[in-house]
């Protein structure tokens, strides 16, 4: 503490000391990010980060995750660089999602990270495309022939993006993924280093306990407490241990996401290893032999809904992850969090701990919530499928009346609806929506200055302007 | 029974032409495919319209350049001079004066904002002020300006500009504009307007001479009377003058009292607030008032007392309900301008809302077959923009120390929005400011406004611990004197204009980037 | 209020392109511009139409050649109609057009007759009626100028083709200059400020704006109720019939001058000779008799096998609560609609066109012709809705359950009173400009068997010996007269034989 800082004036009636940072088992990495990240805002406030679990050693997320721009910023600005995610969590990156089984068994679909096409005359891409379908109804004019990421995911071909507009390498957006066990390691060094924070392990009444010091904020991070079946998905099951070897042959760049008669499962690749997650309704499960199929063996995790991270005035506590939802959320679930932290650090830096901060936040994260979640439903809320119990079963459970919105307005017009909590650049969302096949049924006005057949030359050779590029990128490692 | 009609959209008639009618005409003359739409205009000479001399907002230059508008072609055309801010006297208290730039306040330190460090320095030194440390204000209060420069790294790409211009010449020059692009003018009133019997929708107008003007799609430019929207269609309006309850204004001209101000002025009076838009020859007046408090004649000397100049111009009375029009489009109607919506000019919004009106209807042009959609989403957007703005006007009024008047006494003490309260509670306790993805005014603008008016946060985020008194007072010392040097080698804003009505080549950067288009405030 | 340079005439069957050439006639040089909407793709209901005596006054004015448009329209002549099995099963009685006997010392001549047919020393009415002994001796010609000879005041009517007839009627309007768009109407605009008609949309994407609109768009009444909700009025309780079925055979050669109506078991059937077929039909009720058993009755009633498959038509009987509404005019069966029992239809449209042009609403539309012209439609089709149930509730017919209500059902105020005073002493007053004079009522009242208590007192200032030579003189005139009379069939051939 300097005599002379420039906030002490000031700040010296603020209530907090404290920051206290709870996780426990299957939160390790919701845990220590939370810490890097609180350790990071707080550093030189004089204000102490501790990191408490009631388990004695610390602990670690399995599997893998998925790392998009906000958090690789936010992990940047802490000091994890892309290059240490490569070189210490195995870090690889993906171009695509890949649905497989979505529609009809074995159908594939690609869904690229960046906006397919180009916007011609000032007119986005998809009005074209959807006018050439609609027109000659033919329906092999598909998105991901005009999305370098989709085609590089194919093809297997990998380069970095440039910057240069002129380049058809600028379209391509790749995002990471990386073994969570080694980011948590990577977090718990960088929550050391930036000093001042303490680790406890301890099952001391601290973990349990609500606390009424008004000096400490206490960030509890541990996952929700039981199944509800509000959610469609209510349960996760995460393939232990994750296999090195036998790769089946595939598409490393993408993500993939096989879609059952209960759900679904996720493939993730990070380097050297496939890690693979099951998504289901743990209710249309009666045999738990079942479980685990098709893996060998694997951990339950339950996942509950929660319509907001809450911020608790009376016990000044903020609940971060008290849902299991970012499990779910898995690639956008981060990435909320970075949202979220990066609005509750000014509100609790500055002051008293107010109830006018804690209800601006509930409020906000209650907006945000909905985009996240209905960004992790989307492939599932999309599905058609209504031949087993489950899918049934499903299509009165998703109430999503932002999404609903945002696809019928897509699908009417083309165009999506600007929604305060949506990202302006939605170029995944209408990716996906493009691979479900939910191509809107008009065009803008405007795209129908060119003839049809015109069109149809041009996109031609823009497919193959893109295929070509994709085929000459370097293969992938 | 009564079939929708099934054809496509082709014929577009604009009703009314001020400002709105011949905006919305040029840009969609330009914007469409002519050999598809027809584009028709219907004013008449015996409607006067409300045009008074218009200070505009940074986002008037991107739509000039979408039509491929000349910007010194324009200013000649318009009389305009530069504006980089608005000056408000008398708000917050009588005699405090602040003016409200076109550009950002410092910038963030550490992942902190600006004001955080300002208000704890400023505990130590209750000298500095927050005006020193925004380049446009610097620049304003000396008169002077220059064209921004596009740089992000650099100071002078840290605010944006827009104009004080004739409206009445904007709206002449660009009928030539749409006439050269195929918009037929038709001259005339309506006497009356065909409803579709099966979906309602407007089918065709009918003029006073007889004439019969059928369309697929109308759009309303006919003022606060709103023809279409509301007197046929009955769209209905939501009333905000329990918010804010000036409804009258008088306009006059007058001469200048010197050379024009790179800025408006926008002074309090006893019930109201009285505008000042110096265009190149003249100078734009007018008081706007509330007449539950302040009778006609009364208002009527008051401007006339404050007067820079000689009056050159017949007072010209208008009358409005602050408010907007619950569905600004209904059918296959828009509403674009007045008769939308009626926010006074406080913040020189009017423009820009015809602007952001237009363009969502091009980015939203509509088929048959989806236009109940697109006009849903097209009012979601529109009363997001117009609910934005209302909650930043009721600020002016509502954070004031001021008591003097009735008037001000009950702007002071008035129940406010929610959204707006709960906005200035989060402020005033941890001088955190809401911004959005979608809406005009941002952190700057608030921070403008809540500054000048007295509206002071209680707390600092305390990381600016991390920075010593040394430190800060040495960061502000070199910003301050960074911004007084780039402004002392900035040309005045009379020099600039003379060059801008004399040359034929502008400053201007040939296209405006992504960020700046709309953006209020430059590169940020 | 705003002049009326444009008039739109929505359908094309007879209503639309009578009104059409009607007004392209009427109002010369240009006066207003006429267009008139129809599609192909809607059917018409004409079926072979029968008219009154005024139709011929309509055609006078249009400047048709009378053999010209018989020939166009396939035309028979026509001297009235014949009842069978109404008054009971088996009896008949003619309603001709014309006059009966001849009146004496200003006293209708059927006083005469009451008095001498109650002493059995006259003979069926019908005899003394140049028009029923013609027709059923199938003779015809136009009337002669001969003085004082029934031959002068022969009055006859058609019967024709409706289809040939609009279409023949369209080219006369078309030719005088009325615009014809063939397009189906999709929607119609209102005016904001008054609620008037401002246009309609079309099918193909034109909006065809106008100042006066007349609605001939058939029982739906697209713009008089759908749009401008003018209400109906509901006679169904009076004329039970709600249905058709019309399906013409081929012609005999000897074509008779009349239309024959057949009472049914329900309903009644109709038969109305062309020059190149007979129209067949058969007007019933729906409650009473199902679709296919009138199929049956009337194919087995008609003389030659079907042309065509049989054509059923539904409708509601009663009409508009208003006929002209703001700047919308409802002619024809947009107006309503009353069984062609006595061929009114055609009438009823050349009656409201005829009052279209006596209050044509030059300088736009004057809320007080608006309500003469409603008030004056509304009394003549309230008298011929009175009229027609005549013929249903004076009956002797109790056979079936339909003629037993016709029989038992309350009738109008109008028509009870009209009953009740011919049944007292034969008094017969027209009323008003009714349509359907004196010696129409006689006829139907007489024919269905109401014999008055009394007569005129004044009859029997004159010897029964010198009524009854009288009687027989007149009789004598008649039947010389019918004598001199060529076939309808030798005079179609001589004048207005179709070109088959």
């Amino acid at each position: 503490m300097v005599k002379d800082n420039l906030g002490t004036n000031m700040t010296n009636t603020a209530a907090i000391k404290k920051v206290k940072v709870i996780s426990c088992e299957h939160s390790a990495l919701a845990g220590w990010y939370t810490t890097a990240m609180a350790a990071y805002a707080f550093k030189d406030t004089g204000i102490a980060v501790s990191h408490i679990t009631s388990d004695k050693e610390p602990l670690f997320s399995h599997g893998s995750l998925t790392l998009q721009a906000d958090v690789l910023l936010a992990l940047q600005e802490i000091g994890i660089t892309e290059s240490a995610l490569v070189n210490h969590a195995r870090a690889m990156p993906f171009l695509a999602n890949k649905y497989i089984g979505w529609q009809r068994k074995n159908h594939v679909a690609l869904a690229g990270l960046a906006k397919s096409g180009v916007p011609l005359r000032g007119v986005s891409f998809v009005h074209y495309l959807a006018r050439l379908r609609n027109e000659t109804n033919d329906l092999t004019w598909q998105a991901e022939l005009f999305s370098l990421n989709t085609m590089c995911a194919s093809l297997g071909t990998f380069a970095r993006p440039n910057a240069d507009p002129r380049s058809i390498l600028s379209s391509l957006e790749y995002g990471l993924r990386v073994d969570a066990k080694l980011l948590c390691k990577l977090l718990i060094q960088v929550v050391f280093e930036l000093g001042d924070v303490s680790a406890l392990q301890t099952n001391s009444r601290d973990c349990q306990e609500q606390s009424f010091d008004r000096e400490t904020i206490t960030l509890d991070c541990r996952t929700s407490r039981g199944p509800s079946h509000k959610m469609p998905l209510d349960t996760l099951l995460i393939e232990t241990p994750c296999p090195n070897e036998d790769i089946p042959r595939v598409d490393k760049l993408s993500n993939e996401y096989e879609c059952t008669d209960d759900g679904y499962i996720e493939h993730q690749y990070v380097n050297g290893c496939r890690y693979s997650r099951k998504f289901i309704a743990r209710h249309f499960i009666k045999d738990n032999k079942r479980l685990c199929e098709p893996f060998s063996e694997c951990n339950e995790i339950s996942l509950s809904p929660n319509s907001s991270d809450f911020w608790q005035h009376s016990f000044n506590t903020v609940y971060l992850f008290e849902t299991g939802a970012h499990q779910l959320l898995d690639n956008g679930g981060l990435g909320y969090r970075a949202q979220q932290l990066n609005t509750l650090w000014p509100l609790i830096r500055g002051a008293n701990l107010s109830a006018t901060a804690a209800n601006f936040f509930n409020r906000l994260s209650a907006e945000r919530y909905r985009y996240w979640r209905d960004l992790s439903l989307l492939p599932v809320f999309l599905c058609d499928r209504e031949d087993t119990a489950f899918w049934q079963f499903k299509a009165n459970q998703i109430e999503a009346e932002d999404l609903e919105h945002v696809i019928g307005f897509y699908q009417r017009t083309g165009v999506f609806p600007q929604l305060e909590h949506y990202p302006a650049d939605i170029g995944l969302i209408e990716n996906t929506l493009l691979a479900f096949d939910k191509y809107p049924k008009a065009s803008d006005p405007l795209c129908f200055s060119i003839e049809i057949g015109e069109l149809e030359l041009q996109l031609t050779k823009l497919k193959q302007q893109i295929k070509q590029a994709a085929i000459q990128l370097p293969q992938f490692q | 029974m009564f079939k929708a009609p099934t054809h496509q959209i082709k014929s577009i008639v604009v009703l009314g032409g001020g400002t709105a009618g011949w905006m919305t005409a040029a840009a969609l003359s330009k914007l469409l495919n002519p050999n598809v739409f027809s584009i028709t205009l219907i004013e008449s000479d015996a409607i006067g319209t409300v045009g008074v001399g218009e200070a505009t907002l940074p986002h008037l230059r991107f739509f000039n350049q979408r039509l491929g508008i000349d910007e010194s072609e324009f200013i000649k055309a318009t009389n305009a001079t530069i504006k980089a801010g608005i000056e408000f006297s008398n708000w917050g208290n009588s005699g405090d004066t602040y003016i409200h730039p076109f550009g950002d306040y410092g910038k963030p330190l550490k992942s902190v904002e600006f004001h955080h460090y300002f208000y704890a320095l400023k505990k130590y030194n209750d000298q500095l002020n927050l005006d020193d440390y925004s380049l446009p204000v610097v620049a304003c209060k000396s008169g002077k300006f220059n064209f921004p420069t596009s740089d992000p790294s650099l100071l002078t790409s840290s605010y944006s500009y827009a104009y004080h211009i004739d409206a009445g010449l904007y709206a002449q020059y660009l009928r030539g504009f749409a006439e050269q692009k195929g918009v037929t003018r038709i001259e005339g009133k309506v006497n009356s307007v065909s409803l579709r019997k099966s979906d309602g929708s407007i089918s065709g107008l009918k003029l006073n001479n007889g004439e019969l003007i059928n369309g697929d799609f109308f759009v309303d430019c006919s003022g606060f009377r709103g023809r279409l929207i509301e007197q046929s269609l009955k769209a209905g309006y939501e009333d905000w003058s329990h918010w804010l309850p000036c409804d009258r204004a008088i306009a006059v001209q007058s001469e200048h009292n010197g050379r024009p101000l790179p800025y408006t002025k926008a002074i309090a009076r006893e019930a109201g607030w009285q505008w000042q838009i110096p265009l190149k020859h003249r100078m734009g007046n007018g008081y706007v008032y509330a007449s539950q408090y302040v009778n006609e004649e009364r208002a009527l000397q008051t401007i006339l007392a404050n007067l820079p100049g000689k009056p050159t111009s017949e007072p010209n009375y208008l009358k409005f309900t602050t408010g907007k029009r619950k569905l600004s489009w209904l059918k296959n109607c828009v509403a674009i301008g007045l008769s939308s919506g009626f926010l006074e000019p406080l913040e020189s919004t009017s423009i820009y809302l015809i602007q952001a009106a237009i363009m969502k209807l091009v980015e939203l042009l509509p088929q048959r077959e989806n236009m109940a959609a697109k006009s849903a989403e097209y009012n979601r957007y529109f009363s997001n923009e117009m609910d934005k703005i209302r909650d930043f006007l009721i600020l002016h009024y509502h954070a004031t120390f001021r008591e003097d008047t009735p008037f001000w006494n009950f702007c002071k003490h008035m129940k406010i929005p929610l959204s707006l309260e709960e906005k200035m509670e989060l402020y005033k306790e941890i001088g955190v400011i809401e911004d959005y993805q979608y809406g005009l005014f941002l952190t700057p603008s608030w921070l403008a406004v809540y500054n000048g008016q007295g509206v002071i946060p209680s707390f600092s985020d305390i990381r600016v611990n991390e920075i010593t008194l040394a430190q800060a007072n040495k960061y502000m010392a070199t910003l301050y004197a960074d911004i007084k040097q780039a402004v002392a080698g900035m040309p005045t804003h009379e020099q600039i204009v003379a060059r801008l009505h004399e040359e034929t080549i502008c400053n201007e950067p040939s296209q405006l980037n992504q960020a700046v288009r709309f953006s209020l405030y430059g590169q940020r | 209020m705003q002049a009326v340079n444009k008039v739109v005439i929505l359908g094309g069957g007879s209503a639309g392109w009578m009104t059409a050439a009607a007004l392209a006639t009427v109002l010369k040089n240009n006066y207003a511009e006429i267009v008139l909407i129809e599609s192909q793709n809607i059917g018409t209901v004409s079926v072979g139409e029968a008219t009154i005596p005024q139709i011929a006054l309509f055609n006078s004015i249009l400047g048709i050649d009378e053999n010209e448009f018989v020939r166009e329209t396939q035309a028979t002549f026509k001297l009235g109609i014949e009842f069978a099995n109404w008054k009971q099963k088996g009896h008949t009685y003619m309603h001709p057009f014309g006059n009966f006997g001849a009146d004496m010392d200003a006293i209708q001549f059927h006083h005469y007759w009451l008095k001498m047919f109650q002493k059995g020393q006259a003979e069926d009415l019908d005899a003394y009626s140049l028009a029923a002994v013609a027709a059923k001796q199938g003779r015809f010609m136009r009337p002669q100028n001969r003085g004082n000879s029934p031959l002068s005041k022969i009055a006859y009517a058609f019967h024709f083709d409706a289809t040939l007839y609009a279409k023949y009627l369209r080219k006369i309007a078309v030719s005088r200059g009325v615009t014809r768009i063939e397009a189906k109407m999709e929607d119609v605009c209102i005016r904001d400020t008054d609620g008037f008609i401002d246009s309609l949309v079309l099918d193909n994407g034109q909006v065809i704006n106008g100042d006066l609109f007349i609605d001939c768009s058939g029982f739906n009444g697209l713009l008089i109720d759908k749009t401008l909700k003018s209400g109906f009025e509901d006679w169904s309780h009076w004329l039970p019939c709600d249905s058709a079925i019309a399906m013409p055979c081929s012609a005999k050669h000897d074509v008779y001058p009349y239309t024959v109506s057949t009472a049914q078991e329900a309903g009644w059937t109709w038969r109305i000779p062309l020059q190149h077929r007979i129209g067949n039909g058969y007007v019933f009720p729906s409650q009473f008799v199902d679709t296919q058993k009138a199929i049956d009755v009337l194919t087995q009633q008609m003389e030659n096998a079907p042309l065509n498959e049989p054509n059923i038509l539904r409708w509601k009987t009663g009409m508009r609560k208003e006929f002209w509404v703001k700047n919308c005019i409802a002619i024809g069966l947009s107006a309503g609609f009353i069984e062609p029992l006595e061929s009114t239809g055609l009438h009823l449209i050349q009656a409201g066109i005829a009052k279209l042009l006596g209050m044509f609403p030059y300088q736009g539309c004057e809320q007080v012709e608006i309500d003469a012209y409603n008030e004056q439609t509304r009394l003549e089709m309230e008298r011929i809705r009175d009229f027609i149930i005549l013929h249903y509730a004076v009956t002797e017919r109790e056979d079936t359950e339909f003629w037993r209500y016709c029989k038992n059902m309350p009738v109008p105020d109008y028509l009870r009173q009209k009953i009740d005073l011919y049944k007292a002493n034969g008094r017969i007053y027209r009323h008003g400009t009714e349509l359907f004079n004196e010696t129409s009522w006689l006829a139907v009242m007489n024919g269905q068997g109401i014999m008055p208590k009394g007569y005129h007192p004044l009859v029997d200032t004159l010897s029964e010996a010198e009524i009854y030579s009288r009687l027989v003189h007149i009789k004598q005139v008649i039947d010389n007269s019918v004598n001199v009379m060529p076939t309808q069939a030798a005079f179609i051939d001589r004048y207005c034989k179709a070109i088959s």
